[in-house]
């Protein structure tokens, strides 16, 4: 059945309800939505989509809500995030296209995607990488009404395990004086109604073909490797281009193949290898488009012979058999109580992941998207080999996890060595902290944890010149306002966050571990005295030692605040205990470093969370001994609420208002900000600035 | 300056991964950095030498120029040395302690 198949009541009735449900390339999308207008638009864009009946499992769902009192402004929540917390209602339908390419394209995922649009004839593929604003949309919508297959006008998914482009076929979104090109291009198109007023400009989308549609199941073989621009006034122009320059090109246009490390190299390399690579320069659309069939015919390669052996998808029946079921009701909006169920429970015990139904994963992988856990389930799940026995839909979500993860290791462990490169020749201890600390020291826990940036800690004394080094091995100081400048130097516990130019990589160098705002105050040179190498041999490099590892993570999350990864967080402190707690005096040196190191606060509130959210065991004489580390009842009850509600979303089809509040006060609770500015100093230095003479602005 | 007695490596960390398509340029893939990159054949020389073995500066330039075809050209040590710098800042190569 199709979209259009359904009268305008059953859609409307299926998006405000279970959810109405289709499929976009290899992927199964549902939206729900109870504003009626949208739900028709959207209908029209997808007429001859095939829906799919009572689908339990959609690997993305897409809701639209109406927001404020007026009606005019909508949100848009994409997998459990508000991708749009606020915009008008009238571009809600551009916004909603966005959205599904943020969702579709943007995951991880094991097969090479680059942004390019791609058509087919003969069973041949023409990719054209480009950047945004080259005219590849407009350029493939040309090609599609000249007798090419429309395949997508936005990404080249290729297939890992041959190398075959799948198909992602959409309406194609056309922006300002594009439209009225494609209309006069080709007047038999068919485009929806523009929508002025995006942050684009007008949009308006052209429908695919009904045999783009049918055919959305065939893959095709790479031929072609294109680079269109547009210059207006330019005449057509094709040059041939070696394949080491497509290479890079084509890397630079790749959603993921840095990610996807050596297989990604692999896969772009089978691409350039099955290719003639060419630049294409235009300002004449019919003639581009004359120039371009001229070449893919003339080389005589465009015979309809290549397909022969492809295994296509039939378009209506979905790669994954187990997704729909007629039977089972949709579980759809689940119930804050089955949220938290199913994360705590997969948290807890991972054996038991491969008994849950799709419409169960449905629910999960949403949940564990949004709490940051998803990759860390993802390498559980294939350390326990139940890859095989999860079901064919969520499947591939933890299979892209799991790779992401993992060059995420690599990376980090990449950065490591830069790091370890630019101080070697300066005498100075260097502690690493947080999550390349975990790998470093071959923790377990940490397997799957996404590292965004590197931490490292240094004697305060040796900052500037560890700076000056850092700047000489490629790493800026991010732009920061000279007040936010002074602030990271003066109050906080590190200096602005270095970005490496090259490689866009972040590292947080810090001194100690609390901002000088914070009551509590930690002497950095007792961590140093406790640091251990991790590398035999190598006394300069180091990490913290198990029990201030602890401590660390449980200062950094009860201190500095960022609830926003809160359960992810805490099951990393549960990992530690479990896996530190087999070492010998672990729960001693625990208690004592933590009333050394004047972390008895935080170290109280990570055995508390641990124990009630994982169940964890707490030896009786570390219970007795930190009994004295309690807070008194009632700033403890109100820290219990407020973790509940800001670890486990209870929501993840609506805008979790609860959870975001949580997460803001947890963030603010040791407001160092409001503390700068209550100490005498901060006023003694302002109000010259303020009310003393102003320099001349130049 | 690289000081002459310095002997380097390739990196440690990950191997390097080859494609030739014509003569003129080589692609060079480093597994531990992630990173592509685009060699001339002097540097191309140059890396396929470390990986095989620790050398000093001296010896890097004689290898190069004997692959070149034995052309002594007086720029080439400096190309060399600069090629060093940029290949131990990018992590490609280190030296050894």
């Amino acid at each position: 059945m199709k979209l259009n198949d359904l009268s305008t009541t059953q859609l409307v009735q299926r998006a405000a309800g279970e959810g109405l449900c289709w499929r976009v390339g290899p992927f199964i999308v549902r939206l729900r939505t109870p504003l009626p207008d949208i739900v028709e638009n959207i209908a029209f864009l997808y007429a001859g989509f095939p829906v799919l009946d009572g689908a339990d499992y959609a690997d993305h769902e897409v809701v639209v809500l109406p927001r404020g009192m007026t009606g005019k402004r909508v949100s848009i929540i994409a997998d459990g995030r508000a991708i749009y917390p606020s915009e008008p209602r009238a571009i809600a339908v551009p916004l909603l296209e966005w959205t599904l390419n943020l969702c579709v394209f943007h995951q991880p995922s094991t097969n090479l995607i680059l942004h390019a649009a791609v058509v087919e004839r003969g069973g041949c593929a023409l990719i054209m990488p480009a950047v945004p604003g080259s005219g590849k949309s407009t350029f493939c919508a040309a090609l599609a009404h000249r007798g090419w297959r429309l395949l997508s006008d936005e990404v080249a998914i290729l297939r890992r395990t041959d190398g075959r482009v799948v198909p992602a076929t959409r309406p194609i979104g056309l922006k300002n004086a594009s439209i009225e090109v494609i209309q006069q291009f080709a007047p038999e198109a068919v485009l929806g109604p523009g929508w002025p007023g995006t942050a684009k400009g007008t949009v308006a989308h052209c429908l695919p073909s009904e045999e783009s549609i049918q055919r959305a199941g065939e893959t095709a073989q790479p031929r072609w490797l294109m680079f269109p621009a547009y210059r207006h006034g330019a005449e057509t122009e094709l040059t041939p281009i070696s394949k080491p320059r497509a290479l890079v090109h084509a890397a630079a246009d790749s959603f993921n193949y840095s990610v996807l490390g050596t297989e990604g190299f692999t896969a772009l390399s089978r691409l350039v290898d099955a290719c003639d690579c060419y630049e294409l320069t235009y300002g004449d659309l019919e003639d581009a488009v004359t120039v371009v069939g001229q070449w893919t015919h003339l080389d005589g390669s465009a015979q309809p012979e290549a397909d022969s052996a492809e295994p296509s998808l039939p378009a209506e029946t979905p790669p994954s058999a187990t997704r729909v079921s007629q039977e089972s009701p949709a579980k759809i909006g689940a119930a804050p109580t089955r949220i938290r169920e199913l994360l705590l429970g997969a948290l807890r015990h991972p054996e038991d992941l491969e008994k849950l139904s799709p419409a169960e994963w449905d629910v999960l992988l949403r949940a564990a998207r949004v709490t940051s856990l998803l990759s860390s389930l993802a390498v559980r799940v294939a350390e326990l080999e139940l890859l095989e026995k999860i079901p064919d839909g969520p499947r591939p979500h933890l299979e892209a996890a799991r790779t992401v993860a993992i060059q995420h290791e690599r990376i980090a462990l990449w950065e490591v060595k830069r790091v370890e490169r630019a101080l070697m020749e300066m005498e100075t201890p260097v502690v690493f902290l947080k999550g390349a600390a975990y790998l470093l020291a071959g923790c377990r826990f940490s397997r799957g944890r996404v590292i965004t940036d590197v931490d490292v800690l240094l004697p305060r004394q040796n900052l500037a010149a560890a700076e000056a080094q850092f700047r000489d091995w490629g790493w800026i100081a991010d732009e920061e306002s000279p007040l936010d400048e002074q602030y990271y130097r003066e109050w906080l516990h590190e200096l602005p966050p270095l970005t490496h130019f090259r490689r866009g990589t972040s590292l947080d160098v810090h001194h100690t571990i609390l901002p000088r705002t914070d009551r509590l105050e930690v002497r950095p040179e007792l961590l140093f005295d406790e640091a251990v190498p991790y590398e035999e041999g190598n006394d300069q490099f180091l990490v913290l030692c198990p029990a201030d590892m602890f401590l660390h993570a449980a200062t950094h999350l009860f201190r500095n605040g960022d609830f926003s990864k809160g359960l992810r967080d805490l099951a990393d402190l549960r990992g530690m205990l479990q896996e530190f707690a087999t070492t010998e005096h672990f729960w001693r040196q625990l208690v004592t470093r933590a009333e050394q190191l004047d972390l008895a606060g935080p170290c109280y509130y990570a055995l508390r969370y641990t124990a009630r959210y994982f169940d964890c065991q707490i030896p009786d004489d570390v219970q007795q001994a930190t009994r004295a580390w309690k807070p008194v009842w009632p700033p403890l009850m109100v820290m219990d609420r407020l973790v509940e509600a800001a670890v486990i979303p209870r929501y993840l089809d609506r805008i979790d208002h609860r959870r975001e509040r949580a997460i803001g006060i947890l963030s603010r609770l040791y407001l160092p900000r409001f503390r700068v500015a209550a100490s005498p100093s901060f006023w003694k230095k302002r109000m010259p600035q303020w009310f003393g003479p102003r320099k001349p602005q130049t | 300056m690289t000081q002459p007695q310095q002997l380097w490596t390739a990196s440690r960390l990950g191997t390097f991964q080859w494609r030739n398509w014509d003569e003129t340029e080589t692609i060079l893939f480093h597994t531990a950095s992630g990173d592509t990159h685009v060699l001339s054949p002097p540097a191309a020389v140059v890396l396929k030498e470390l990986e095989h073995a620790s050398l000093p500066f001296e010896e890097i330039v004689k290898r190069v120029t004997i692959s070149l075809g034995d052309v002594h050209d007086d720029s080439l040590a400096d190309q060399v040395e600069q090629l060093l710098d940029d290949f131990d800042q990018l992590g490609l190569i280190e030296p050894v302690t």
